[in-house]
């Protein structure tokens, strides 16, 4: 069970593990005073490298199979604009513009060593691996989407246009490809023609960081994101701005997930990882619902309609037809309104050829 | 190279604007916790009540320069507020020269200025100021301004156009002017007295908290010298007086502006500034002082002495207490010793010159040049780590008996030869035990000593012969996606050497005819033909060579981060088939 390896590995770093019944108490109790992973994979990213070539996301892509996307990415303009990851888009580089200089930073899900999307998932379908992949089974996922929520970096989205086997979807740092042996690197890493990426053991790459700190005094922000925001990510950053100027909140404190939420519920047995984030996060969800569910609504919209121009225009009243219906399943009144401003936004884009299309999907 | 300064000083500037705006910040916010303005540098906090055992009142804010602009337009000056002393020195306080006790320092500042404010609303002036009665019009809270003010002083340029001023006195009997703001106190005379070539900057004597005879800190001994002169010449309708206000000397913009003019004077005196007249010496020859020895003690290990240009560091610095600190009258071995002297801070000898991050050792300053555009291409990828290079050792540190071997001016241009001045007969560079190098006692010998080594400095930046430079270098390797690179190579090298013509540093630090080459061959030997790049950075997966670029990346890295450091924005970084082109197929 991947669960209790995971475990187990916090078990094996941090204290003695006695047996696998008690391992949520024994590895909360051991991660007061838990300072590293020090044998998992992780990959580094440098920031004073990073060109905003967009190569990792090709690779990304690839590697992936996922599909193209509306914008080639040999286009740089689309850096102009900010973006965030989606269910066809696994990474994204965005462009900061800071008084030196535009400075570039790819965004993708960080593999926290204590993920709080695994924290929230009531059915397990999140597994943090022993080779730092934080993996995701959809044959159990109930698509739920407390992940989406409870996940500090906002990495994990839904598959919205797929009606009957939508997925939660995000990097799963390669995971699957270097299990099989089709890869040795993550996709990205591979591919960065600066190699501002490196993967390798977590610890070396701490050390790593800390000899061009040292090499180039002034250079750099002289701290490693991800070393103990949230309880430490396997996925690094060191940059030459500071950290919030290219997008990186540093709000979230080192306590891990799990950690953030347990005293209240430390009674609570064996799921004591699982319930307290999941409880907590209730507050979350009702300040966030009405934000996610309106961007949920727009990225359903604009999928259904990216579809369309492909396909024929019937797959598209129908595809418009259930998006519309699941969504309205979920919201209000006011996010329906959301909903019709986004169409109509739409239908100004849409060219002479999608307007009748559009014009179904009005007059219903 | 004015350039250079223009740019080091106004980046200097910025940085301690940046720095003050940060701690100013901190601690201005205990003063005001709304503070929207963008920050005053006239902004004085009058805090009387302060020193009384109970609050009664929020401290005043006062607004320096809104006063001086109001007053002038009255046709009033300082010497409203501000009274002189018997000398005629106008005080830095408010309407007096001591501070009484604390009650009778609160009527002052009531009195005072009620009093004119009351007279300005009965000639019915506009904005007359706050009445009596109207107590929270000056007490407020919370404050609404901030205060961010740099701490000025003068640089060189500024103290050239003082000491160069027709408007400044000559001093009696010369045609220098520096006795009319340079002093020391005569303990016989017990008055001040001006001693020629003895002149000191202010900060020697005139500390935050000054020790008896010196009577005035160094805000009042700044403000009351400069203010008065200023005053005077303004009296006397000079063609010029010098600011009066706050912000010209205090402000951070207009700080910038300033420097911003300076730079195109210096530019129009062709970069250089005349020497400052003080009988400085052009060179001076540092050599660590020995500490007193027993008779039979064997003699610690030093190294040769150094060469110093003095009359060249003049020219690349903004004052001279960027070097010399508080006074002028010590040299840099009389506090910092070789093992530390309370004096010095226990900052050693060797951290003085040495330390790689200080604006004031040799090599921090040195770095910091790195820093120009031409130098930043190979130097800002070059790991600068927490100590100088043990090769450069040589450079500095000479061994005087060179003289012996090589007269003056016989520059060679045969580099295995060349190698050898540098690194004189001990391979090390040391001095053996019981043979010291004789260095002469006095002043004046040693400076001689020190001309002559520093005339065997290179006076050209070296090179191999041009034919030797490889023309364009192909880079094929990894050709898959695009054509082979044509690297331009000897004209990289070329435009790099013009680059450092003119400039000593560059001339004396890049020692061999290959030094230059190391900024791209890296880490390895010095040598008309170093290895190729594949030899360290290879194809393979990362694993296994962590945090060593493949051959890619190290192309890459190397070229790019040269373009941005030196300001080439062309070709743009991800403009791949400007340097290969795409493969037809
Ligand atoms: S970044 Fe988000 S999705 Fe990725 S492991 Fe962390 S919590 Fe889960
Ligand atoms: S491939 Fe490398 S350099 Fe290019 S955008 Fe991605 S991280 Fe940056």
């Amino acid at each position: 069970m991947k669960r209790r390896s995971f475990l187990g590995l916090m078990g094996a770093a941090g204290a003695g593990l006695a047996a696998p019944a008690v391992a949520p108490v024994t590895a909360r109790a051991a991660a007061k005073d838990f300072r590293g992973y020090h044998d998992t994979p992780g990959v580094l990213f440098d920031g004073t490298r990073c060109i905003g070539c967009r190569k990792c996301e090709l690779a990304c892509n690839k590697v992936n199979s996922l599909p193209e996307p509306e914008v080639p990415f040999d286009n740089l303009e689309i850096l102009n604009s900010r973006r965030r990851t989606d269910s066809a888009t696994f990474t994204v580089v965005n462009k900061f513009d800071t008084p030196t200089g535009p400075v570039y930073r790819k965004n993708q899900c960080n593999h926290c060593l204590e993920p709080a999307c695994a924290s929230s998932c009531f059915v397990s379908a999140f597994q943090k691996n022993s080779d730092s992949a934080v993996d995701y089974d959809e044959t159990v996922c109930v698509g739920c989407r407390y992940c989406m929520i409870a996940c500090p970096f906002e990495i994990p989205t839904y598959e919205y246009h797929k009606a009957f086997t939508p997925r939660v979807m995000k990097c799963t740092l390669c995971g699957p490809q270097m299990r099989s042996g089709e890869l040795r690197l993550p996709g990205c890493v591979q591919e960065c023609p600066m190699e501002a990426m490196i993967y390798g053991p977590r610890n070396e790459l701490l050390n790593l960081a800390r000899r061009r700190f040292a090499a180039f005094p002034g250079r750099y922000v002289e701290q490693i994101y991800g070393e103990h925001e949230m309880g430490g990510t396997s996925w690094l950053y060191i940059s030459g701005t500071p950290f919030s100027q290219v997008g990186l909140r540093e709000d979230l404190g080192t306590k891990s997930a799990p950690e953030l939420t347990a005293g209240a519920l430390a009674a609570v047995p064996v799921v004591v990882g699982v319930w307290p984030v999941l409880l907590g996060g209730i507050y979350a969800i009702n300040k966030r619902k009405e934000k996610i569910a309106a961007q949920e609504q727009q990225q359903a919209v604009s999928a259904a309609l990216a579809k369309a121009n492909a396909e024929a225009k019937e797959t598209l009243a129908a595809t418009l037809a259930k998006a519309e219906e699941s969504a309205n399943r979920r919201v209000d009144n006011e996010v329906k309104k959301a909903v019709k401003e986004a169409l109509a936004k739409k239908e100004e884009e849409l060219k002479a050829a999608e307007a009748s299309a559009t014009d179904e999907e009005e007059g219903k | 190279m004015a350039y250079r300064k223009l740019v080091l000083g106004l980046s200097g500037c910025l940085f301690v604007l940046v720095c003050v705006l940060f701690l100013q910040a901190d601690v201005m916010s205990m003063i005001s916790s709304s503070g929207k303005d963008s920050g005053r540098a006239d902004l004085i906090m009058i805090q009387a009540i302060a020193k009384q055992a109970t609050k009664q009142a929020p401290p005043v804010q006062f607004l320096h320069d809104a006063h001086t602009e109001a007053l002038a337009e009255q046709d009033k000056d300082c010497s409203s507020c501000h009274v002189k002393d018997e000398g005629g020195t106008i005080s830095y306080k408010y309407m007096r020269l001591e501070d009484p006790a604390a009650n009778r320092l609160k009527d002052l500042y009531h009195d005072n200025c009620t009093t004119c404010h009351a007279e300005n609303a009965k000639a019915r002036m506009d904005n007359p100021g706050p009445q009596i009665g109207e107590c929270r019009k000056c007490h407020v809270e919370p404050a609404t301004h901030t205060q961010t003010w740099i701490s000025s002083g003068m640089d060189n340029m500024l103290h050239y156009i003082h000491w160069d001023s027709d408007l400044i006195a000559k001093d009696e009997g010369k045609d220098t002017n520096c006795g009319q703001c340079h002093h020391e106190y005569d303990e016989d005379k017990q008055e001040l007295v001006y001693i020629q070539f003895a002149e000191e900057g202010c900060r020697s004597c005139h500390t935050a908290e000054p020790k008896e005879p010196v009577k005035s800190n160094l805000s009042e001994a700044f403000h009351g010298q400069c203010v008065t002169c200023h005053l005077e010449n303004k009296e006397a309708q000079a063609e010029r007086n010098g600011p009066l206000d706050c912000a010209s000397c205090h402000g951070g913009p207009q700080r910038l502006e300033m420097q911003a003019k300076f730079a195109e004077k210096l530019e129009e005196m062709d970069g250089v500034l005349p020497r400052l007249p003080r009988n400085q010496p052009d060179a001076v020859l540092l050599a660590a002082k020995l500490p007193e020895l027993p008779e039979d003690a064997t003699r610690p290990t030093l190294m040769y002495p150094v060469p110093f240009n003095h009359e060249l560091h003049e020219q690349a610095t903004d004052a001279c207490r960027d070097c010399h600190h508080e006074t002028l009258k010590s040299s840099c071995t009389d506090c910092h010793t070789l093992q530390g002297s309370e004096q010095g801070g226990y900052i050693t000898l060797e951290r003085a010159m040495h330390a790689p991050d200080s604006k004031s050792s040799c090599v921090g300053c040195h770095n910091e040049m790195k820093q120009d555009p031409s130098c930043a291409g190979c130097h800002a990828a070059m790991p600068r780590g927490t100590e100088p290079p043990a090769s450069s050792c040589a450079l500095c540190h000479v061994n005087p008996d060179i003289l012996a071997q090589r007269p003056a001016g016989q520059q060679s241009m045969d580099y295995a030869d060349y190698t050898e001045m540098l690194i004189p007969a001990q391979t090390d560079g040391r001095q053996p035990a019981g043979e010291p190098v004789v260095v002469p006692e006095d002043k004046e010998g040693r400076a001689a000593l020190a001309l002559r080594l520093i005339d065997l400095r290179p006076k050209e930046a070296l090179l191999i012969a041009e034919e030797d430079i490889p023309d364009v270098v192909k880079i094929d390797v990894l050709a898959d996606e695009y054509q082979p690179a044509e690297l331009p190579h000897r004209k990289i090298v070329m435009s790099m050497m013009e680059k450092m013509k003119d400039d000593s540093l560059a001339t004396t630090f890049h020692a061999t005819p290959v030094t230059m080459c190391q900024g791209c061959h890296h880490n390895s030997p010095l040598s008309k033909t170093p290895p190729s790049c594949q030899s360290c950075h290879d194809q393979r997966s990362q694993e296994g060579r962590l945090g060593r670029p493949g051959l890619l990346a190290a192309y890459h890295i190397q070229c790019m981060s040269c373009h941005t450091e030196m300001g080439l924005e062309e070709p743009a970084a991800t403009d791949c088939t400007s340097c290969h082109k795409q493969k037809e197929n």
